[in-house]
């Protein structure tokens, strides 16, 4: 994994991520993100409602858009945690770079830093 | 010849008129809202901004019933935290037509202020990631719950956290 984070030096098995670039992607992945949470709140929200009133009829209705709410494999609501967790992903890789970037750069100023200057 | 060419074009002329009347036509009266939310407590409105920031919550993240649009019979609140939302339902069912609901179960009674509620989960919800309180009321009930948001760990109990914020806003609820 630390040679998808080599800043600069592109390769087969490397990518050239400008960290300001790194930055804006990761807030960019933080808002998505808190957008597709907001939708599942809703989401929760609506199937929590007894909606169809109290008739057998309604109560089985209900239970079906239940399932295609939250129930089912193929239900919205995992649809949308398979997205939240792919870009939760994303935004901690990019968050990532930055750090690291953030790390090399620290630690080569101290290093410089104390380096004697010739008088 | 003439003479029927223009009598057409009149016919016609009068059948545009006719078609664009009927298009123009104006519907008296007003949009009702959806029925059933009449009288019902609307935590949003009813639960000043001091009080939410008194018991920790951001008024500035208040979302109205589910996405804007209204539900009938219901009046709902929510507001965002950290890892979870809190939502307040207000309706006028009873909890005891909410224990006939297959889809709830664990019911348990709790005791907030001077009422008896009860605390309860979704029965897929084996994780309890999303726990309710129901207080009852005079309308029907008032439904308390804490979500935990979309791919995160619950920081905490949801279900202490529900009767937390029942403790902290009884006094602000219908009786």
């Amino acid at each position: 994994m630390s040679e998808t984070h080599t800043w600069r030096t592109p390769s087969a098995h490397s990518i050239d991520l400008d960290p300001n670039v790194a930055a804006q992607l990761a807030v960019a992945c933080e808002g998505f993100l808190a957008e597709l949470q907001d939708m599942a709140g809703n989401l929760n929200r609506l199937t929590a409602l007894d909606c169809f009133g109290t008739l057998q009829s309604g109560k089985d209705m209900a239970g079906k858009f239940a399932q295609k709410a939250t129930g089912d494999a193929d239900s919205l609501e995992k649809s949308l945690l398979s997205h939240a967790l792919v870009i939760t992903e994303m935004r901690d890789f990019f968050q990532q770079c930055v750090d690291r970037y953030g790390e090399v750069e620290g630690s080569n100023a101290s290093a410089l830093a104390s380096v004697d200057t010739p008088r | 010849m003439r003479g029927s060419v223009g009598v057409g074009r009149l016919l016609m002329a009068g059948m545009l008129v006719w078609a664009a009347a009927g298009c123009s036509s104006v519907v008296e009266g007003a949009a009702e809202p959806a029925s059933g939310q009449e009288g019902l407590f609307d935590p949003c409105k009813d639960i000043p901004d001091s009080v939410l920031e008194e018991v920790g919550l951001d008024p500035a993240t208040e979302e109205v019933d589910i996405a804007g649009v209204e539900q009938p019979g219901w009046k709902i609140c929510s507001w965002t935290e950290s890892w979870y939302y809190l939502s307040i339902f207000s309706t006028e069912s009873s909890i005891e037509t909410t224990k006939q609901n297959p889809n709830y179960v664990g019911f348990k009674p709790v005791t907030i202020g001077q009422r008896d509620g009860v605390e309860f989960h979704l029965q897929a919800d084996v994780d309890l990631v999303r726990c309710f309180v129901a207080l009852p009321a005079a309308q029907g009930a008032i439904w308390l719950s804490v979500d935990t948001k979309l791919a995160l760990k619950p920081e905490g109990s949801t279900c202490e956290l529900t009767q937390h914020y029942a403790n902290l806003l009884d006094q602000r609820l219908p009786s």
